[in-house]
């Protein structure tokens, strides 16, 4: 027992010389206020683009930003983008149900953008993008489109082509009174003219075709568009040449698509020669 | 007993010495504590970049660690905002200056050793000034070489300790490019006592770059720090391949493997998005995904020679939460994406190179409504 003791009492001494022997070492940490944490959070965001979106030191750097200042939206939204742009749904959609929480007005239509081009979600991006209405008063452009010009794809989407027609046409008539027609983006008449095919309406829909060549001459999909109503309307000349022209174009890429995705009713080669074979067996 | 007793004894000890103690003549004070050096210090620095009227300011972090090495070296080692690695310095220190031993630079995985012309690199007897050269040959397009020449040091004060400061004009020029001008910069370099570097100033122009030091830690902290177990986005690792595709492996080291979205034209199934849906449209087995509702995203590589491989799945609700597809629907989709020989690799400049493609079907209600992106 005694010697029990003292083996206890001897460890309990050496543990005391380790624990007085050991250098007492003082680390340097500089703390920061709210302000300044604020003013580094808006630097990293800044500066993460200097590596590559969604690297380990851009993901880390974003990090911290957000620990500095969590009511940065734009860190936020930034931490998901690499996640969008790759496939990752649950990751993307917590990072920017993080950023609307914060700030809605700049966010939702964002991630309604996001939902129609990446994910084809037309219901949560109509959602988005009508939410954002209530929070505005003026027509937003999340990303440079016009909600109203989403909405009509989202309806296009959706089948629901009276409300596709209705929500391109009012983006159409805004931007004609605001600016004049010429500021219109070319794709409201091509998508407009596709829907009103559609529904049909192929007076309708060849006159958006044509508006859309008025402005832009170069796009294989209004020629390709058009060679069909040529089909329809028995004009088996106009057919051929518009389907010449939209072979040709489209072989020199000259075709309506966008970085990352591929476009609703987007036009393929495929397509066209389809087109023009049922053309030439047309009599 | 008295064995063990004598054991902890010597455990006590050994304890109480420093491991490699510092033996380099004249020491500055200004570099971190002796023990502090023997077993690492790591400094974090946060960087501001200030751009100038109406710009945005941006931001940085850098690590540097310091530690004493066999030979009476002092290895300084920089880490990116990840904990990557980014350069390393050794450093001997005689006749009151920091000489440049030698130094490694990491560029895109490779590690370049850089070439020392003047290897005088910090001077604090001011009636023999610095002067240093070093050229990094990152590539035939890239021959960097920064020459720096110290015009003064002066005693400083700060955070109730004594310091010292440096000040350099530095120039950088490419030398790999005949019309490349230097780029001059006047930098400012500040140690404090019992600390090591605690700030630096860039100025070049208008520009100005701000370093600041944010926390000290143990070396062994910043290696438990730096096992994050992050990677980057999407990286697949083969290891976890859901194919039995076998030997497939990219063109170039897996880290120089591209998103698709930086290839032009995109990395993806030949023929199109168009064709592709014919195909799987004609081949699938709808009795297999009936009432089925969720997105099923196959992520691969596709090599420079337009071989597909390393095949990883995501799988999540429309509500974009986790769910799981049965084992036969996953096999079902993954078979035409794997059997057929029919991809065309993206392209950087007209070259062909391996990158990360992923494909997404989307059922609603047992129908595959969608293939993306």
């Amino acid at each position: 027992m005694v010697s029990s003791l003292k083996f206890y009492l001897n460890i309990l001494f050496v543990a005391s010389i380790f624990l007085s022997c050991s250098p007492e070492e003082e680390w340097y940490k500089r703390e920061l206020n709210s302000s300044q944490q604020m003013i580094w959070a808006d630097r990293f965001f800044n500066g993460s683009g200097k590596y590559y979106q969604g690297t380990v030191p851009e993901q880390l750097l974003l990090a911290e930003a957000a620990q500095m200042d969590p009511e940065n939206s734009k860190v936020l939204r930034e931490q998901g983008v690499a996640w969008l742009k790759r496939g990752f749904g649950i990751q993307m959609h917590d990072h920017f149900e993080k950023a609307i929480k914060v700030d809605p007005v700049a966010w939702q239509g964002y991630r309604g953008y996001n939902y129609l081009y990446f994910y084809r979600d037309y219901e949560r991006a109509l959602a988005d993008f009508n939410a954002l209405d209530t929070l505005t008063s003026d027509t937003d452009y999340p990303q440079g489109q016009s909600v109203d010009y989403m909405r009509g794809l989202c309806y296009l989407g959706l089948n629901n082509y009276g409300k596709s027609i209705e929500y391109f046409t009012k983006y159409i008539n805004e931007v004609t009174a605001e600016d004049g027609e010429s500021w219109v983006d070319v794709y409201a008449f091509l998508y407009r003219g596709i829907v009103y095919a559609k529904l049909g309406d192929f007076k309708n829909a060849r006159i958006d075709f044509e508006k859309g060549i008025k402005y832009y001459k170069d796009l294989a999909d209004f020629y390709y568009h058009l060679a069909a109503l040529d089909i329809v309307e028995n004009n088996k000349s106009s057919a051929i040449k518009n389907v010449e022209i939209a072979l040709d174009l489209y072989e020199k890429g000259y075709y309506h698509q966008r970085s990352y995705v591929t476009v609703q009713e987007q036009l393929h080669s495929n397509l066209i020669n389809l087109l023009k074979d049922q053309i030439n067996q047309t009599p | 007993m008295r064995y063990l007793f004598s054991v902890l004894i010597l455990l006590v000890i050994s304890a109480c010495s420093n491991p490699k103690s510092f033996s380099i003549n004249e020491k500055p004070t200004w570099l971190p504590s002796e023990s502090k050096l023997s077993q690492g210090v790591v400094s974090k620095f946060y960087k501001a970049d200030i751009r100038g009227e109406g710009k945005r300011d941006a931001g940085d972090i850098s690590y540097r660690s310091y530690q004493l090495i066999d030979d009476n070296l002092l290895e300084v080692t920089s880490y990116n905002a990840g904990y990557q690695l980014e350069s390393k310095s050794t450093f001997k220190i005689e006749n009151q200056q920091m000489i440049l031993q030698s130094q490694l630079v990491q560029n895109a995985g490779d590690t370049i050793e850089a070439i020392i012309s003047n290897s005088s690199y910090y001077s604090w007897d001011p009636s023999n000034l610095a002067n240093s050269s070093i050229t990094v040959n990152y590539n035939e397009k890239a021959k960097y070489q920064t020459k720096s020449q110290q015009l003064r040091v002066f005693d400083i004060e700060a955070l109730n300790k004594t310091g010292v400061s440096f000040e350099f004009n530095v120039s950088s020029q490419n030398l790999a490019n005949e019309t490349s001008q230097p780029r001059t910069s006047l930098v400012t370099t500040t140690f404090l006592e019992g600390i090591g570097l605690f700030a630096e100033e860039v100025i070049s122009g208008e520009r100005k770059l701000q370093v600041e030091l944010i926390e000290q830690f143990s070396l062994s902290e910043f290696q438990q720090r730096s096992n994050h177990g992050l990677t980057r986005v999407a990286n697949i690792n083969p290891d976890q391949k859901i194919d039995t595709i076998s030997g497939f492996s990219p063109c170039l080291k897996p880290q120089r493997i591209l998103d698709y979205y930086n290839t032009t034209p995109y990395a993806q199934y030949t023929g199109g998005n168009f064709k592709l849906q014919e195909y799987i449209k004609s081949n699938l087995d709808k009795t297999l995904f009936q009432n089925e509702s969720g997105y099923l995203v196959y992520r691969f590589v596709v090599n420079c020679n337009g071989k597909a491989g390393w095949f990883v799945t995501e799988q999540y609700d429309l509500d974009y939460q986790p769910k799981d597809f049965s084992q036969d629907q996953v096999d079902h989709l993954l078979k035409p994406l794997v059997s057929v020989d029919s991809w065309t690799p993206g392209l950087i400049n007209g070259t062909a190179r391996d990158s990360y493609v992923y494909i997404t079907f989307k059922f609603k209600d047992g129908e595959l409504i969608e293939i993306l992106p």
